[in-house]
């Protein structure tokens, strides 16, 4: 084999056995050093005052969704806060609705906006209305659990350097072996690899459909971009790089909607990827500074993704070269069946997921039925990884500068 | 005494409909994923012919020699080696910043913003602001630049 294809195949494999080795161990050394023993979901930790809050709630054709999500968030056991709706001119009878629930509830606002500008600018201007220093925002199809917003403000009034708190997405709707598989994604990946960040120090991105803010902290840097595909990738390492600290709360609950189609999963996968290479051709170079060197570490874990998912493409366009060219030998790839090293992979991937077991067991009932369906997760992980990254770079490459997000409405699966 | 633990693990607003997928859908994707099950159990079928062996069986020889599927013994070695690596320079690093960090503040705080500091900043004039603060449900008028340029408050029903 030629040196440089044997390296390839090294990368391939070793990457993502490195990363999960990070994450399994990081999940892992957070659960026993911070959470396990840490107060449960319903005892959040007593506060010397109780600052007033305001919870902020972008919402753009979400009428059918108002139910929930406003009466979820007006539920929160808090003594003092606020709920602003910002009606991101909406088509539907989201304001009408609106304006009926601020009718009867006291601490409802509502903001209408003439028109449809997007969420990065809803959030603006509900942070322009909001009359609280500590802002919750979650979107328009979240359903916070109660003690959320007690567990937010807790970590915002904890230090004056803490900028966000992200708290814990769950999948609510789990129909279609789709919606099974991303609650093992959330538990194995996304909650694993924040706890491993948070170990670690940085994090790549809160979670923008429940994160708290501190005003203050969203002023310095310039709240939310209105021109980035994801804003809250954006925001996380602008807060970061203005040396805010963010945090990470798993207590602090919320109940999520996911695609539960393979079209809809990839519009959102790909606006995700998309958001991770804006951040890293916009920020990308302003961190070679000594002063920035913790984000370093997150950096690299990104750049090294984009490579990994170029370095299959290399060997997947090498494999199907070879079947219609004739190739020297030492190029030639025989098969693309991964033979011992996917039972490794495999082997690893299960670990991984029955690690965040350990971990999730603490929030849910149950967890472990979603085990059978996980034997999909390299591949859907993974692959969907790799090709939207393979998509996302040259398209946003290509992605005219400055063009404001507007909202697309979701895939939100069977209800 | 028999009370039931209370439950403080969290599942009531999940949403379980799988009834309300087509049932050639459901089917299918159950067998797409028994079918997965299947190719990972293949995949081990070398370490099961490698046990037979173990046990007198002849056709690890043909797995392991024949069809060239060995094992890399510098994966086997590598691989704890590494878990190991990743935990402790992950972990050393956490425990070396909790004792020191933990417990101190090192970085001065911030005077919270006002709320004219966030409507200049925000393209609005501070008597909008004032006015937006105060309003229980209002109508925000937009520029095209995202700068809010108006309001008018909304006359809710009842």
């Amino acid at each position: 084999m030629h040196p440089f294809l044997y390296f390839l195949f090294q990368f391939a494999f070793f990457y993502p056995m490195v990363m999960a080795f990070f994450w399994m161990s990081g999940g892992l050394y957070y659960f026993f050093r911070r959470e396990r023993k840490a107060r449960l979901r319903d005892d959040p930790p007593p506060m010397q005052s109780y600052p007033f809050a305001s919870i902020l709630i972008p919402c753009h054709n979400e009428a059918d969704n108002l139910a929930d999500t406003l009466g979820a968030a007006l539920a929160q056991q808090y003594p003092d806060f606020e709920v602003i709706a910002i009606n991101d001119g909406s088509r539907d009878d989201t304001g009408a609705r609106l304006d009926a629930m601020a009718a009867q509830h006291p601490r409802l606002r509502v903001v209408h906006l003439d028109r449809n500008l997007g969420k990065a600018n809803a959030l603006r201007m509900g942070a322009l209305a909001a009359r609280s220093e500590y802002l919750i925002c979650i979107d328009g199809d979240a359903m916070l659990e109660e003690h959320a917003t007690h567990w937010m403000v807790w970590h915002l009034t904890s230090g004056p350097r803490v900028g966000a708190v992200t708290g814990n997405p769950r999948i609510r709707n789990r129909s279609t072996l789709l919606g099974r598989l991303q609650v093992a994604e959330f538990s194995s990946i996304i909650g694993m690899i924040k706890r491993a960040q948070r170990v670690y120090g940085r994090i790549f991105t809160i979670s923008g459909v429940i994160a708290g803010f501190r005003r203050t902290a969203l002023h310095r840097i310039g709240y939310w971009a209105d021109d980035m595909i994801t804003e809250d990738i954006d925001i996380s390492w602008r807060l970061q790089l203005d040396h805010w600290d963010i945090r990470y709360e798993p207590n602090a609950l919320c109940f999520i909607l996911m695609p539960e189609t393979l079209k809809g999963l990839w519009r959102q996968r790909l606006r995700w990827a998309q958001g991770g290479v804006e951040v890293l051709l916009r920020h990308g170079r302003s961190l070679f500074d000594w002063r920035k060197r913790r984000m370093w570490g997150v950096l690299l874990e990104y750049v090294f993704s984009v490579l990994w998912a170029y370095t299959m493409l290399a060997i997947i366009v090498l494999w199907a070269l070879g079947k219609f060219v004739p190739l020297p030998q030492e190029l030639y790839i025989a098969t693309l069946l991964p033979q011992w090293h996917g039972v490794i992979l495999a082997l690893v991937c299960l670990l991984q997921f029955a690690s965040s077991l350990i971990i999730d067991r603490r929030y849910e009932t149950h967890i472990g039925r979603n085990y059978f369906w996980v034997i999909w997760y390299p591949m859907a992980y993974w692959l969907i990884s790799l090709f939207t990254t393979l998509v996302a770079l040259p398209k946003t490459l290509l992605k005219r500068r400055g063009k404001r997000a507007i909202w697309v409405s979701p895939d939100r699966g069977i209800r | 005494m028999n009370a039931t633990k209370p439950n403080r693990r969290y599942d009531s607003r999940l949403i379980r409909k799988t009834r309300q997928q087509p049932r050639l859908q459901r089917t299918a994707w159950g067998f797409v994923t028994i079918a997965f099950w299947g190719f990972y159990f293949y995949l081990w079928a070398p370490l099961i012919t490698a046990l037979s062996w173990l046990l007198g069986g002849r056709l690890a020889f043909l797995q392991l020699y024949e069809y060239k599927q060995k094992v890399d013994p510098f994966v086997v070695i590598a691989l704890p080696v590494m878990l190991v690596c990743c935990s402790v320079l992950l972990i050393a690093w956490a425990e070396y910043n909790r004792m020191r960090f933990a417990g101190k503040e090192r970085r001065t705080p911030r005077v919270d913003v006002s709320l004219e500091e966030i409507a200049h900043n925000l393209g609005a004039s501070p008597a909008l602001a004032t006015q937006l603060a105060a309003g229980k449900a209002v109508t925000l008028h937009m520029d095209d630049h995202a700068r809010p340029i108006g309001l008018t408050e909304q006359r809710l029903p009842g």
